[in-house]
């Protein structure tokens, strides 16, 4: 697997994607993944995909966050592409003819649109996490609507997943030294060898539990009906243009896929 | 409107807790090289909130947690992975308390376990099957099965992946129930 640092990509840099209000961005990413699910123009998702790509580039990401995800997203597609002619030979022109394995042009079109299509989706929420981090994130989703205590939860559970990565790593390194092997064997003794480092692992989190639910009555969680912010996010003129410039270009998507514009 | 009664402070660390948990698990495996996928102990966490604690929590806490990951890994599965962990976690659990004084334990468990990872895999097939290739309105030459192939590659490491997972929850809960007794209190 990727480094341990993938858990959280945020980039703490300056730029202007940062400064964007987090709820601008979450809405963004969600209408990007409903209108890619209707668009079927490869040319269309190519233009995405590179805008995505240099919006993705302009956040600061070092090379090597940005090249694994790209490589995460990559290996699917690729994959997608080699199996699709054996399921769909479907087409006039006959690129090559192996028996079970007959890639078309139509059949190879309609791969290469699938696979720009979740190329695109995932480049959206990458940016997402890249240019949030997880408190503004959670301020977001309270501003949205969600009660909250369930941010709380949220932030909470941000906070805690590389902690819980970090005790796995040392759960095996110490089961490891009492003669446990985890990386060998087959699939399913792989398997049951995490037995061991799963108990203590789940020991660990009902400790969490205990010290946290103490830690938010002493610090007076619930005492108040309204909570105030020191830190709040605010919506700028900036970000509503950005919000209604994204919905418009989502709509003109729409509006040429359904043939609602004279274009042709 | 009634103002909703905030959650109790034990239930928001256990809410916290537990995504934090089912989103480690998740993140942690070995690939598969066959195919996209890898295999994960994300069900391992899932299950064990449904056999110890509630389906509410299972159904949350997995939907949220397996989420996280997944939009910063493979973006595209998320709306699958919420409906999946979710449903997985909600039967798995009521059938928890359905059977509660029916049966042994053990037996209940892998009950719900099996129909709630049979579930799971059912979800993750048929998005990938008619969802993500899906070509909506435009071209009606593309049909349905042509998101078949990458499907039922992906379908047998799923179900591995779910009998897996379960197996070890299973053997888990009762490791967990002996070292920790106090766990039933946080049932509600």
């Amino acid at each position: 697997m990727a480094a341990l640092a993938f858990v959280d990509i945020f980039v703490p840099n300056p730029s202007p994607l940062h400064s964007v209000d987090p709820r601008i961005k979450m809405i963004s990413a969600a209408l990007l993944t409903v209108v890619c699910f209707f668009l079927s123009d490869p040319i269309v998702l190519i233009a995405l995909l590179l805008f995505l790509q240099v919006l993705t580039i302009s956040t600061g990401v070092t090379l090597k966050v940005y090249g694994s995800s790209v490589w995460l997203v990559l290996r699917f597609t690729i994959l997608l592409l080699l199996i699709w002619p054996i399921f769909d030979r479907a087409g006039d022109p006959v690129i090559i003819d192996l028996w079970l394995y007959k890639p078309t042009v139509p059949a190879m079109t309609r791969a290469l649109t699938v696979a720009l299509r979740i190329f695109v989706i995932a480049s959206g929420w990458l940016i997402l996490m890249l240019t949030t981090n997880h408190s503004k994130l959670v301020r977001g989703f309270v501003k949205l609507g969600c009660p909250y205590d369930f941010g709380i939860s949220l932030s909470i559970a941000l906070r805690y997943i590389p902690n819980f990565l970090a005790t796995f790593a040392q759960i095996k390194e110490a089961q490891a030294s009492r003669g446990l092997e985890t990386s060998r064997g087959n699939l399913v003794g792989r398997a049951r060898n995490m037995v061991p480092v799963l108990v203590p692992a789940f020991a660990i989190a009902f400790r969490a539990i205990d010290g946290l639910s103490e830690a938010l009555v002493s610090r007076a969680y619930g005492a108040k009906e309204t909570r105030t912010y020191y830190r709040d996010i605010g919506m700028r003129y900036w970000d509503v243009a950005i919000l209604v410039s994204v919905v418009a270009v989502a709509s003109i998507f729409m509006a040429a896929q359904f043939g609602w514009l004279p274009l042709r | 409107m009634a103002k909703r009664k905030l959650m109790s402070p034990k239930k928001v660390a256990i809410y916290g807790i537990f995504t934090a948990l089912v989103a480690a698990l998740t993140f942690i495996g070995f690939p598969i090289t066959a195919t996209r996928g890898y295999f994960n102990f994300g069900e391992v966490a899932i299950f064990f909130i449904a056999f110890m604690i509630g389906w509410k929590e299972a159904a949350v806490c997995g939907a949220i947690g397996a989420a996280l990951i997944d939009m910063q890994i493979v973006a595209f599965f998320v709306p699958a992975t919420l409906v999946a962990k979710s449903i997985e976690g909600w039967l798995s659990g009521s059938i928890i308390i359905a059977f509660k004084d029916k049966m042994k334990q053990t037996k209940a468990r892998i009950i719900a376990f099996a129909a709630g990872g049979s579930l799971m895999v059912a979800t993750y097939f048929l998005y990938e099957w008619l969802v993500l290739p899906l070509n909506l309105f435009n071209d009606p030459g593309i049909s349905f099965y042509s998101g078949l192939g990458p499907a039922l590659a992906e379908l047998p490491f799923n179900i591995l992946q779910a009998a897996c997972c379960g197996a070890i929850a299973v053997m888990l809960t009762k490791g967990i129930e002996r070292a920790y007794p106090r766990i039933s209190s946080l049932r509600d």
